[in-house]
């Protein structure tokens, strides 16, 4: 069993030091219960996008420890590291979308790597795309649609695996105003379902109007860690 | 099963959607191994003319005018029982004198000498042919011995035995050069071959790195890398085949007027060597293809 009824997100100790003795990170202690919205706010260069990196093993710590639900990854193996991601959602961005795939491909390759069969994909994917309004879309290639539904379509693609994890990285980033709050709505929504949101934003109207948990990062640090916060640079 | 059949499909699907970079990678294949062909057609021809050459020299074996008809044909006898020699033409005394007026048919002075010298100067001649120069060899070594080497005159032995060695060094620089010229262009053709492959893939070093993220395995996304390489390798086997057959069948006329080989076909050359010359072609292509693509997949996994 991945995941406990305690923490879905420890961090203890953690610290990050890339080659040359760069520190993105130092003593990250962190607890986030399961069913959390937490947003990790902070300016450019502050870790945030470390952080991310650390959940999902694209980098390995350099100290201390990270659990994500039972499953100790601190020192995880490579090859179990497809394994890590398929149980955690993730929405960055760049939308990191399969450019030669249509929208539908790119929804049942996520299930496809997970050797789902034809008749699961064929039931799942259209639930997705209908939850993310994509449906009468899913034929198009990422490149015909807008930078809003490329954007809808990486959550349809995180969520086919019901991960009780999501972690958007700037998922509103390059969006307009509208688009970002369609975002933030379908985020909500699919919290509302139990899952477990990690936001990492830069946009102040967006962490103000969620009213949740706001962690605050600076040079590497927690600077603050309040629940029903506010955007406080 | 599922899992083979995604990767089948995901293999098609690269190469159909990425059209343009699948003509450029295959049509790089082709070129190399059309060159490679050409390299094996060259070595071919150019071995089908040397013997072409060693098959035409012949060696004669002249008697003293006194020898008589049955003395010749004595040691004619004597001459096919050895095994490396495949015919004998026996020239008598009168047919040697006609082929030597005929030769010198356009020098009065020659002619004019043999008028006056009256009598046959020319004594009957054995002219032997051999599959090959060992063949020479074996009767020149058995003329010294034999019972009629008292009656003989001269030999062309010696002679063509120069003729020969000169023949095998320049057979042999011919073909070390052939050797080199095939080794630099057949390594200069992998090379590029190889590179084509790793920037066909480093162009979608990008999608890898997705894949990687959304929790696809190394195999899950090296396998249609590798389906995609072996099928390039035999659709460019197959032009490649398209392209040498009715090549070699459009130039073979002129081949053969030029170098007077009627004995050699370029096109049953290349198909009776087809399983030899296609087949390594087909194994040098996959290989290239798999291990360029092995490389440049490992290189972007790194996520």
């Amino acid at each position: 069993m991945l995941y406990n009824e305690i923490d879905m997100i420890t961090f203890d100790g953690v610290e990050k030091v890339y080659p040359k003795g760069v520190i993105a990170l130092k003593n990250i202690n962190l607890h986030i219960k399961p069913g959390e919205i937490v947003s990790i706010v902070g300016q450019s260069g502050t870790g945030k996008t470390t952080l991310i990196k650390l959940l999902i093993a694209e980098e390995k710590p350099s100290a201390g420890r990270i659990v994500i639900g039972d499953w100790d990854i601190t020192n995880i193996r490579d090859k179990e590291v497809p394994y890590l991601r398929r149980q955690i959602g993730v929405v960055f961005q760049d939308f990191k979308l399969l450019p030669k795939k249509t929208i539908y491909e790119n929804v049942a390759f996520a299930l496809e790597v997970v050797g789902a069969s034809r008749g699961q994909i064929k039931k799942i994917v259209p639930q997705a795309l209908k939850i993310v309004g994509l449906a009468d879309k899913h034929y198009r290639y990422p490149n015909e649609i807008s930078g809003g539904e490329q954007q809808r379509a990486v959550i349809a693609r995180s969520l086919v695996h019901k991960p009780k994890l999501l972690v958007a990285d700037e998922p509103t980033g390059n969006l307009d105003a509208i688009n970002a709050a369609d975002i933030i709505h379908l985020l909500k929504k699919i919290n509302s379902f139990g899952t477990t949101i990690l936001l990492v934003t830069h946009n102040k109207d967006i962490v103000n109007s969620l009213k949740k948990r706001v962690i605050t990062l600076d040079a590497g640090h927690v600077v603050s860690d309040n629940h029903e916060g506010r955007y406080t640079l | 099963m599922a899992r083979s059949s995604r990767v089948l499909k995901f293999a098609w699907q690269n190469m159909w959607r990425n059209l343009w970079l699948s003509i450029v990678t295959l049509t790089t294949l082709v070129l190399v191994l059309v060159s490679l062909t050409a390299l094996f057609a060259v070595n071919a021809v150019t071995d089908a003319a040397l013997t072409k050459i060693q098959s035409k020299l012949e060696v004669a074996i002249n008697f003293l005018p006194t020898a008589i008809p049955q003395q010749v044909d004595d040691a004619k006898i004597q001459l096919l029982a050895l095994p490396g020699l495949d015919s004998i033409t026996s020239i008598s005394k009168e047919e040697a004198l006609l082929k030597f007026k005929e030769r010198t048919k356009d020098n009065a002075t020659i002619q004019q000498s043999l008028q006056e010298l009256g009598d046959n100067p020319f004594g009957p001649a054995l002219i032997l042919h051999a599959q090959n120069p060992a063949g020479y060899d074996q009767a020149l070594k058995f003329i010294q011995t034999a019972n009629f080497k008292d009656i003989i005159e001269t030999t062309d032995i010696p002679i063509y035995q120069d003729i020969v060695a000169k023949l095998d060094n320049l057979t042999g620089q011919v073909k070390r050069g052939a050797g080199i010229m095939a080794g630099f262009f057949g390594l200069l053709a992998l090379i590029v071959a190889f590179n084509t492959v790793r920037v066909s893939i480093y162009s979608q070093r990008e999608e890898i790195g997705i894949m990687k993220l959304v929790g696809a395995t190394n195999g899950f996304i090296s396998w249609p890398y590798v389906i995609d390489g072996s099928l390039y390798a035999l659709l460019a086997t197959l032009l490649t085949i398209g392209i040498c057959l009715p090549l070699a069948a459009l130039i073979e006329p002129t081949l053969k007027a030029f170098l007077n080989i009627e004995s050699f076909s370029l096109t049953q050359y290349l198909i009776k060597n087809s399983l030899s010359i296609f087949g390594l072609e087909l194994l040098i292509a996959v290989v290239i293809n798999i291990v360029a693509s092995a490389i440049a997949v490992r290189k972007y996994l790194k996520v």
